[in-house]
């Protein structure tokens, strides 16, 4: 049997002035993104280390295992897109022998939120949940129909919250599987609808290809290749550290901003979540650069935030999921991966902040 | 200390304003207003070099603008080199122009700063408006310069308790400074509940604490002193220069509440200076938002830090006050042609400091200040002059 030791869920779209709406700066890789990132806590390298690979159940096409293992720091695994055929990852986890992994699904169908799963599948440990394939007949005729290897984890996981042993029947095959709490794991609190974003709608743009992506912005030009020179700092929060004088860079640019040194230097990635706000401004229609038209038709004003995430650095963040005018200084701030614009035929990314706003003053 | 000292000997500007004419037309006009302005009158063919500050707004001649402006003066071959450093283009061309002189190496030298802004769709003129700020962090953040300095403005009203009544102040004075300014774009007063409850851009900013979309241009004609008596009588002579830069994103300054740049080149000019700030008779500030003018009050020693608020409720930079501020109306209503901005400031230090001013002359001012600021402060200028 295997266990999963970690299991966390992403889910698309949030209220923003008070009403339901499309987030839309969310799409597959993103809610991929934040539910890897639940799921494998604050430092996902360190997490990662006895995994052995990363599998994305879904026909996506290649670049999305290559963007997720960036976004993570993850290179290091082997990556690849298997498709969501929900059978084939029955099998998976009902296989014993199925070795130590990231699994990441996402699935968002018209009239239904996006929603994305990270499992971390692996044996041992003293959480998680246990699961087994049970064999023949179907074991509960009356049990729950899984569609996805998303609506199928969801069902794993809400049988072992609940009393604890029940089955999902996959369609199509003879194939069950049961659900064990072995007690808690990274990620649980995610599934807790009371927990969890408040009611959303489908985002049509969330399974991506509703914009012309080979619109070029006619916002300020950031070339593809100068954009992607930072992304292990723009996704990761990753700076550089002076072996000389110890100073700390960021971005990391490989020199030393306090004294220029070329060599000696060491990544040190900054913590994602916990940044204190220092400025605030609400960015009022009209007054957004024209790259984030787009964003700013469906989802109006947003602010945007200095936020101190170490004593040597700060970083200039736009606001999310919240209702414009909400941000205080002295706020503490967790953040996303968020989709920015289109520019050059794809989507650029980067980190943005969620607000906790019981920090507010 | 340099081998000669620079004067100017004559100066002049367009109107301020959404104009008709093209950059060649607004060239032509501000060059020639300068040359008519000069006393007994100095010869083109005098003209040994130029400088041309300009950033090329809605991409008009984004290269080799130098030769327009060759053309539009008839300089008849002399060099022209472009500055570009966004919205102090014209202070750095200024400052360009009078290394040239204190250096020995020319004895007359043309300065010029041009922008045209509004002939484009409104669209592509806020892909421009954002053009000279950090675009791979602040920009991908969502900020355009309004932001940027509603973020500064947060920070100054958190540390100093900044009211925005004294934000709105800095509108109302320039506004009523304006009004005597013929060249100026808005001839209009405005009241503090106004500025108040205008249109929210980027808070704690309005639309009336943003200076607007402008075209114009200006020049300035440079002489070295010597030459300068030829010319006129009363040059205006340049005491002092200072200038510097600073890291182009916010996020990377230590402090948010001050300009390191504005500091650096204040401490510069006035190192050289044979007087300091106390003698001022008035200053032309950067004024770009309003909160930008109270942080140049701050960080030329003008007040201590947190002090400019006070000092603009209590109209102490008003005309008529101990230090006015702006006389002109400041980028935020005589308005802010980019590139030409650091040369119309010192347009109006030559009227001035020569008695020329009319409606809004400063009784016997005798010594200015101008200080022009690149984007959000990632370069500044200062420059002081006094009355011959």
């Amino acid at each position: 049997m295997a266990v999963l030791r970690a299991a966390a869920l992403a889910e698309g779209a949030a209220r923003v002035s008070g009403l339901p709406q499309c987030a839309p700066d969310e799409d597959r890789f993103t809610l991929l993104v934040a539910a890897a990132e639940l799921a494998l806590g604050e430092d996902p390298v360190a997490a990662a280390a006895p995994l052995e690979s990363l599998t994305v159940w879904t026909e996506a096409a290649p670049e999305l295992a290559e963007q997720l293992q960036t976004a993570l720091g993850l290179g290091r695994l082997p990556a690849r897109s298997v498709g969501g055929d929900p059978a084939r990852f029955a099998d998976m986890l009902a296989d014993p022998s199925t070795p130590p992994g990231l699994h990441l699904a996402v699935d968002a169908g018209p009239g239904s939120a996006a929603r994305a799963i990270a499992l971390w599948v692996g044996t041992g440990g003293s959480g998680g949940i246990e699961v087994a394939g049970v064999d023949g007949e179907p074991v509960d005729p009356a049990g729950t129909v899984a569609q996805s290897p998303v609506s199928l984890t969801r069902e794993l996981v809400g049988s072992a919250n609940g009393d604890g042993l029940r089955s999902v029947q996959i369609p199509g095959t003879r194939v069950g599987l049961r659900a064990k709490r072995l007690g808690p794991f990274p990620g649980e609190e995610s599934w807790n609808p009371a927990s969890a974003s408040p009611a959303h709608l489908a985002n049509p743009q969330a399974a991506g290809g509703e914009v012309d992506l080979g619109t070029v912005s006619e916002g300020a030009y950031l070339p593809l290749a100068t954009y992607l020179e930072d992304l292990p700092s723009r996704w990761r929060f990753e700076a550089e550290r002076c072996a000389a004088c110890n100073g700390l860079s960021f971005p990391a640019r490989g020199r030393c901003k306090r004294c220029g040194r070329l060599d000696g230097l060491s990544r040190e990635r900054l913590g994602r979540d916990g940044g204190t706000v220092e400025a605030v401004t609400t960015v009022r229609p009209g007054a957004q650069p024209s790259e984030f038209d787009f964003q700013v038709q469906r989802s109006g004003a947003y602010d945007v935030v200095l936020a101190r995430l170490h004593p040597d650095v700060r970083v200039t963040l736009q606001v999310t999921d919240a209702t414009a005018g909400s941000a205080r200084i002295g706020m503490t701030v967790n953040t996303r991966l968020r989709r920015l614009y289109p520019m050059e035929g794809a989507w650029r990314y980067g980190r943005k902040a969620l607000l906790r706003l019981e920090t507010a003053r | 200390m340099p081998s000669e000292q620079a004067a100017i000997v004559g100066a002049g500007q367009t109107r301020f304003g959404a104009l008709r004419e093209g950059p060649r037309a607004l060239l032509r006009e501000a060059v020639d207003a300068a040359f008519a302005s000069v006393d007994r009158g100095i010869d083109r063919r005098e003209v040994e070099e130029a400088y041309l500050g300009t950033l090329g707004f809605n991409g008009w001649q984004i290269g080799n603008a130098s030769a327009v402006l060759a053309e539009e003066a008839r300089l008849e071959g002399a060099p022209v080199t472009r500055v570009e450093n966004a919205c102090a283009s014209a202070g750095f061309a200024l400052r360009a122009g009078i290394q040239a002189i204190e250096s020995g190496q020319r004895s007359a030298v043309l300065v010029v700063g041009l922008e045209k802004m509004t002939d484009a769709p409104s669209r592509r003129r806020r892909y421009w408006l954002g053009v000279s700020g950090d675009t791979e962090w602040e920009r991908l953040a969502g900020l355009t310069f309004a932001g940027v300095y509603g973020l500064l403005a947060s920070r100054h009203m958190h540390e100093y308790g900044t009211s925005p009544e004294a934000l709105a102040e800095v509108a109302v004075k320039n506004h009523a400074h304006a009004l005597l300014n013929p060249k100026a774009q808005f001839r209009k007063a405005i009241t503090r509940e106004e500025v108040l409850s205008s249109p929210r851009v980027a808070d704690p900013l309005g639309l009336l604490d943003c200076c607007p979309v402008t075209d114009g241009a200006a020049a300035l004609l440079l002489t070295s002193t010597s030459r300068a008596r030829r010319c006129t009588d009363t040059p205006v002579l340049v005491v002092g220069s200072g200038a510097a830069s600073d890291s182009l994103a916010v996020q990377d300054r230590a402090s948010l509440t001050s300009l390191a740049a504005t500091r650096r080149a204040a401490e510069e000019a006035f190192r050289r200076s044979p007087w300091d700030r106390a003698r001022l008779s008035f200053a032309e500030l950067h004024d770009c938002f309003t909160i930008a003018e109270l942080l140049a009050i701050e960080d030329l020693g003008l007040a201590p830090p947190g002090g400019a608020a006070a000092m603009t409720l209590a109209h102490e930079t008003a005309l008529g006050g101990r230090l006015p501020v702006n006389p002109d109306g400041g980028l935020k209503a005589k308005g802010h042609p980019i590139g030409a901005t650091g040369a119309s400031q010192a347009c109006e230090v030559f009227l001035q400091l020569r008695g020329q001013a009319e409606k809004r002359q400063i009784p016997a001012a005798a010594r200015a200040l101008t200080h022009n600021v690149g984007g959000s402060g990632a370069s500044a200028t200062v420059t002081l002059f006094e009355a011959s």
